[in-house]
């Protein structure tokens, strides 16, 4: 049986990686996923129903190793302290019925199931909404403020969404604790906390419509937890205010439930779930994506499609390049604006069967300088099959060649003449929050540092440890 | 915007909660007290003859003349396409319903008799499940009281929204009602396909077979909103003792008093699909599914002459939320407010 589900991983991860890059692979079905949580070296999340989904990488998913949790709709984590925290709901309403829900919250010492630890706690009954009020108190979302305080939003489609505070330590209320109303017919809300304003993000839109649903998550902001949230134009979420984080990608229909994941500073992530993932049957997936804030809101970014990329440094502009004889570009002549009354000709392209007989057998250099649109500077970006927390390893070649960056001992940078797929030779590529992309080494031969691609001067490359105040750490890929 | 598989699922979740021994906490009565749905919660009945009204703070109108909504039973609201939109919300009910004469307007208390659909038993079967599939537990469904207001649940903390402009004498009508014994749908099935689940609210569509007709007496009834916008849900299950909640269609229409003729437009949101007119024009149309918001649609210029103005607006909306909001912008993107609002 094993095997059979095995195979039939297999046979998912090929039909997605043919595809785009844009979803999790492996067997990633899940709606409301839960913020992502980090446990002994894995990832979880659950959905609605107690359904989990758990990952070795981040980047391949599947039910296997995780254990349902009895929750209703919409479960959300946190980990505070040494414990996690989990809050859900369930609402004996229904479509076209009442609306008397209840958040509950419960704690674990560990996500593992297998771990001798693993006990959830009595669940304790937090805020409510009774059957006919404008409220469901579904949809729980968490969020722990800078200042230690513990807060959990919850609402639905039926009325107001509410804000109220926790007890960072029993998880039950706050004492004193008040239900304030801040936003009107969202779904899914949730709260995160970014530079100095509090973002209170849920979901609009059309759900469980298939490759119809029409899902997006928006969001308001405040310099308060309990809001007034405000979105871009001015509008209070509770006049149905919000500024789209994320709606609907070729391909991917209606973005819901948003969670955030920080891998470290500059690193953010968001976790949500498609609607329907047109590759997989118009299933809805899990789906994991870069955060990019502009101008003060936050923005799903991209994870990099295969293609043909330059690689432009943030430090300079200049290009990433194999270090190969530079070969002067034939034809055309400027004349400054001369040239009489000649018609226009089509200057010839340098191809890459122009150069790459003069090319090094073995390994060259990588080096930093202007973008012509040379053979080598144009680089191939495959993703893999496994990767890190939302995005696959790539390999990176110089296109139409296997000729393959890699990271060698010393932590410096070379290309071997063939992808063999050893890790030094697969690269994680992170967008991220502003914009750029940090390009990092699965491995370095001769050590465990975790490092990345970065300037050395204007026209060289190296590695060395990530910053995100570093301009020499970013990239951008760019494509013509 | 209404459809919401998850509240169909927490049917099915409600057992699992009951089945698993969650034990919940005792919960302090005052924090929910005062949770409020009473009809005069949201709405002050008006004279005809009530003092003008002014827009509130921020522009909205708060003052409408709403009939008692249509019966029109979609248990979902993927039917909502344009075509859709338009033959259902400019169908004729009854004589007048669209008329442009100002000074036959109906006053509040009048009423009309239409014929309508009957209103169906709501509730829904079973569905796949949210990425699971793993067996649930397998029961019949459960039959819910469901009368308006029962329980009085009331509101939180809501932030000030502003005073209503223009208060007439009051009606405070009565909420509650008869509880109706509705049918909720079936716990979940197991055995569904992992995560598959398009489609699934796929209903809502008008059945095959000729609807039921019936005759239904409808009043008229001038009101000012105490919040920005119109609970239309609340309007609903307050005018008919809580016999209507979902699957309706509203009409309602103000009356724009201006000192001289002025560019505007007409800025709307509605939940769910709306059409919206100016002195007889249509000029706007907010179609499918969709949740209310401020300043979701915006009209092309319209020209509000000096005197009176009459706008209508007619929503339809199957199970969920229904509300509506209006206000009108000057040209150059600030909010236009130089009007009174009366209902005649």
């Amino acid at each position: 049986m094993k095997k059979i589900f095995q195979m039939g991983l297999v046979a998912l991860v090929s039909v997605s990686m043919s595809e785009t890059v844009m979803a999790q692979i492996g067997a990633p079905f899940i709606h409301d996923p839960a913020t992502i949580m980090e446990c002994d070296g894995k990832y979880y999340t659950w959905g609605t129903g107690g359904s989990p989904l758990v990952s070795s990488d981040g980047w391949v998913w599947s039910s296997e190793g995780g254990a349902r949790i009895q929750v209703g709709a919409a479960p959300d984590m946190i980990k505070i302290g040494d414990r996690y925290l989990c809050a859900h709901s369930s609402t004996g309403g229904g479509l076209g019925g009442g609306h008397a829900g209840t958040i509950r919250t419960m704690w674990n010492k560990t996500l593992d199931p297998k771990s001798p630890d693993y006990e959830w706690t009595e669940q304790i009954q937090v805020a409510e909404s009774l059957v006919d009020e404008d409220c469901d108190a579904i949809d729980a979302g968490l969020i722990m403020t800078p200042d230690g305080r513990l807060f959990v939003t919850y609402g639905t489609y039926f009325g107001f969404i509410r804000v109220v505070e926790l007890d960072p330590a029993t998880g039950d209320r706050a004492a004193g604790a008040v239900d304030v109303n801040v936003a009107v017919d969202c779904e899914a809300t949730t709260m995160i906390y970014q530079d100095g304003w509090y973002y209170l993000l849920g979901t609009h839109g059309t759900c469980c419509d298939g490759v119809n649903s029409t899902y997006n998550i928006v969001c308001g902001r405040s310099k308060s937890p309990t809001g007034p949230f405000i979105d871009n134009v001015g509008r209070d979420m509770v006049e149905g205010g919000g500024k789209m984080v994320l709606g609907c990608r070729d391909g991917y229909t209606g973005a819901g439930h948003f969670g955030r994941y920080i891998v470290e500073e500059g690193v953010q992530k968001m976790s949500f779930h498609w609607e329907a993932d047109y590759s997989m049957s118009g299933r809805s997936t899990l789906a994991i994506l870069p955060i990019v804030w502009r101008n003060g809101w936050p923005e799903a970014g991209y994870n990099v499609k295969n293609g043909v990329y330059e690689i432009e440094s943030e430090r300079r502009g200049y290009a990433l390049e194999i270090a190969t004889e530079y070969v002067r570009l034939g034809g055309g002549r400027g004349m400054f604006g001369g040239g009489g009354n000649q018609p226009n000709t089509q200057v010839a392209f340098q191809k890459l069967e122009d150069v790459i007989g003069n090319w090094p057998k073995g390994n060259i250099d990588v080096r930093v300088i202007d973008y012509q649109f040379r053979p080598n500077q144009k680089w191939e970006f495959v993703a893999q099959e496994e990767g890190t927390l939302g995005t696959p390893y790539y390999k990176i070649v110089i296109a139409g060649t296997n000729r393959a960056l890699a990271a060698t001992a010393g932590k410096e940078l070379t290309t071997v003449p063939e992808f063999t797929g050893a890790d030094e030779q697969l690269w994680s590529v992170d967008q991220l929050v502003d914009g750029t992309y940090r390009i990092c080494p699965k491995a370095v031969p001769g050590t465990n540092e975790k490092v990345c691609l970065i300037s050395v001067g204007d026209s060289n490359a190296s590695l060395g440890k990530f910053d995100i105040n570093d301009v020499n750490c970013k990239w951008n890929l760019r494509q013509y | 915007m209404n459809k919401n598989l998850k509240s169909i699922l927490a049917v099915g979740m409600a057992v699992v909660l009951v089945g698993c021994g969650s034990n919940g906490s005792k919960i302090d009565p005052q924090r929910i007290a005062n949770r409020n749905v009473e009809y005069d919660q949201y709405f002050t009945e008006i004279k005809a003859d009530a003092a003008p009204a002014k827009p509130d703070e921020k522009g909205f109108i708060r003052r409408w003349t709403i009939i008692e909504p249509i019966n029109k039973p979609n248990s979902g609201n993927t039917v909502f396409t344009d075509s859709y939109i338009l033959a259902e919300l400019t169908k004729e009910y009854f004589k007048g319903q669209f008329s442009n004469d100002i000074k036959s307007l109906p006053k509040t208390g009048d009423e009309v008799i239409v014929e309508t659909e009957a209103p169906r038993a709501s509730g829904r079967g079973g569905f796949g499940g949210f990425g699971g599939g793993a067996p649930q537990g397998a029961g019949a469904g459960q039959a819910r009281p469901q009368g308006a207001g029962a329980g009085a649940p009331g509101a939180a903390q809501a932030r000030p929204q502003g005073a209503p402009q223009g208060a007439g004498a009051g009606q405070a009508r009565p909420q509650g009602g008869a509880p109706q014994a509705r049918p909720q749908g079936g716990a979940p099935q197991g055995g569904a396909p992992m995560g598959g689940f398009g489609g699934m609210m796929g209903g809502g569509a008008p059945a095959a077979a000729a609807p039921q007709m019936v005759k239904d007496t409808l009043t008229w009834h001038s009101v000012d909103s105490k919040l920005f916008n119109i609970k239309l849900i609340r309007f609903a299950l307050g005018s008919s003792n809580g016999k209507k909640r979902y699957g309706l269609i509203f009409n309602a229409f103000t009356v724009i008093n201006c000192e001289q003729d002025v560019v505007v437009r007409l800025a709307a949101g509605s939940n769910a699909s709306s059409i919206w007119w100016v002195n007889g024009e249509k000029v706007l149309t907010l179609q499918a599914d969709r949740r209310m918001v401020a300043d979701d649609g915006m009209s092309k210029r319209i020209t509000l002459k000096k005197g009176k103005n009459l706008v209508r607006a007619a929503v339809i909306n199957g199970p969920g939320m229904s509300d509506m909001c209006a206000r009108f912008y000057n040209e150059d993107g600030t909010i236009f407010k130089n009007y009174t609002i009366t209902n005649n």
